[in-house]
C-alpha cells in the first residue's frame, strides 16, 4: 500500500538511464493502490537519432523527452506528463523542480548534476536519487532534505568531482561539443542504474520511514563482481557549524555564572 | 627476521591474510593458488617447518599482534571486505588494497560515515573505512 498522497516526479535525462527508467515508473505509477495523482515532468534537450538504437527504444526520431511522451501517455492514462525539449539550466531548474518533487538525475556530466544538488539545498522536501554508471560499474545515490534539514547527505558533500565539476553541462555546449561528448557504453549498466533507481522509488512509496531514516544514501554495483553494495550517507556536519555551535555553548555557560552570582 | 607462522596458523587465515604474509617473508603471491597450495608455498619457504611451535619470542610476537589486531570493513565502491588491518593505517590499506579494491588515487577515505583526512589515522577494531568510488560519468 503507498504511503504517498501525491507524485510529482521529475526526469532529467532521456539517454540510456532515463529512457529505460521512465517506462517502469510509468507501469508502477499506473497501477499504484490507493490511486494518487502522478505528475511526470520529463526533461531533455537532445534528440533521438540512429546512432541511439543500441540502447534506448523509441518510435521515431526527434526530441527525446517529447518523442517518450508520445509514446507513453496513451498507454499510462493516470499519469499527468509534460515534456520540456531544452537542458536543464539554471533559468528553467526553478520552475522544473519544485518543492516535494521526486527528481531522478539521468544526466552524464557533474556539471548538471551540481546544479541539481545546489538547486535542491534550497528546497525544504525534496528527493534527488542520481544515477550514472561507467561500462560495467556504476552508482545511484540518494539526497533527502525534510523539512529544511538533510536527511542523507548531498551529492557533492560526498562526491567531490560533483562538488568541483570538471567539463560542461550539455546546455553549454554546441551541436559539435554535443556528438563528441557521446562515448561507448553497455544497455545493461544502464538498465541496473535504472532497476536501482526503481528500487529506491519503490522505497520512497511503500516504505513507511524511508524517508526519515532510510537505510543507504548510495548503491554501487560492479557487474563484473556481481555485488552492489549499500552505503549509509549520514548528513555532513559542516565543520563551520561545528564551531558556531562550541561557540554558542561557551558564550551561554558565562552568563550563567553570571546569573548565579 | 620474518616472523615463523605454524600451520594451523596460516591455514586460519584469508587469502589477503596469506597475501600479506607472502609480501611479509618476501614470496611471489600467486592469486592462481587455493589457500592450502600458498600455506604449503608459505610453510616451505619458512624452512619445511609444518608444525613449527612458535618459541617464546614468537608467541610473544603473537601476543602482541592480537593486542594490535582486529576486523576492519573496507569499501570501495560495490567491493567490500572485513580486513585484519586494525593497527594499520589509512594510507596503509590505501596502498595495499589499491589493486584488490581498485582504489583510485583521488578516492577520499570515510571513516564511519566521517571523512577522514588525515592518512596516518591508526585504524581500530571495528572501524568502518570507506574510499569514496567515484560517481559513473555516463548515463
Amino acid at each position: 500500500m503507498s504511503k504517498v498522497k501525491e507524485l510529482n516526479i521529475v526526469v532529467v535525462g532521456i539517454g540510456g538511464v532515463g529512457s529505460a527508467l521512465v517506462p517502469k515508473l510509468c507501469r508502477y505509477c499506473q497501477h499504484i493502490k490507493p490511486q494518487v495523482p502522478v505528475n511526470m515532468v520529463l526533461i531533455d534537450g537532445d534528440s533521438y537519432e540512429q546512432n541511439n538504437t543500441n540502447r534506448q527504444s523509441f518510435h521515431r526520431f526527434g526530441n527525446k523527452a517529447e518523442v517518450t511522451v508520445e509514446a507513453l501517455a496513451p498507454l499510462f492514462d493516470r499519469i499527468q506528463f509534460s515534456a520540456i525539449a531544452e537542458f536543464l539550466k539554471p533559468d528553467n531548474i526553478d520552475f522544473i523542480i519544485d518543492e516535494d518533487s521526486i527528481v531522478f538525475l539521468c544526466v552524464d556530466n557533474n556539471t548538471s548534476r551540481k546544479m541539481v544538488d545546489d538547486f535542491a539545498r534550497k528546497l525544504k522536501n525534496i528527493v534527488v536519487v542520481c544515477g550514472g554508471n561507467d561500462m560495467t560499474d556504476g552508482n545511484v545515490q540518494i539526497y533527502i532534505r525534510r523539512k529544511g534539514k538533510d536527511i542523507t547527505a548531498s551529492l557533492s558533500d560526498i562526491h567531490p568531482e560533483i562538488a568541483s565539476p570538471q567539463g560542461k553541462a550539455p546546455y553549454q555546449m554546441d551541436c559539435e561539443e554535443l556528438a563528441m561528448a557521446s562515448s561507448p557504453q553497455l544497455f545493461f549498466a544502464n538498465d541496473l542504474v535504472s532497476a536501482l533507481m526503481c528500487l529506491v522509488f519503490y522505497q520512497i512509496v511503500e516504505a513507511k520511514d524511508f524517508l526519515d531514516k532510510p537505510r543507504f544514501g548510495e548503491l554501487y554495483f560492479d557487474m563484473l563482481i556481481g555485488r552492489v553494495e549499500p552505503v549509509v550517507r549520514n548528513p555532513v556536519v559542516k565543520v563551520a557549524q561545528v564551531d558556531r555551535k562550541i561557540r554558542e555553548k561557551g558564550k551561554s555557560k558565562p552568563a550563567k555564572t553570571k546569573k548565579g552570582r | 627476521m620474518a616472523r615463523r607462522y605454524s600451520e594451523q596458523e596460516l591455514l586460519g587465515k584469508t587469502k589477503l591474510g596469506l597475501r600479506e604474509v607472502c609480501q611479509e617473508i618476501g614470496l611471489e603471491f600467486n592469486n592462481g593458488m587455493s589457500i592450502e597450495e600458498l600455506v604449503k608455498a608459505i610453510l616451505k619457504r619458512q624452512g619445511g617447518a609444518q608444525n613449527a611451535a612458535p618459541d617464546k619470542n614468537d608467541a610473544d610476537k603473537n601476543d602482541d599482534a592480537d593486542d594490535e589486531g582486529g576486523s576492519v570493513i573496507v569499501t570501495c565502491g560495490a567491493s567490500s571486505q572485513v580486513l585484519e588491518v586494525a593497527g594499520k593505517s589509512i594510507a596503509y590499506v590505501r596502498m595495499e588494497y589499491a589493486p584488490i579494491f581498485n582504489i583510485g588515487r583521488e578516492s577520499k577515505a570515510m571513516l564511519n560515515g566521517a571523512e577522514e583526512g588525515d592518512e596516518s589515522h591508526i585504524l581500530e577494531d571495528g572501524d568502518n573505512l570507506e574510499f569514496v568510488k567515484k560517481s559513473g560519468d555516463k548515463a
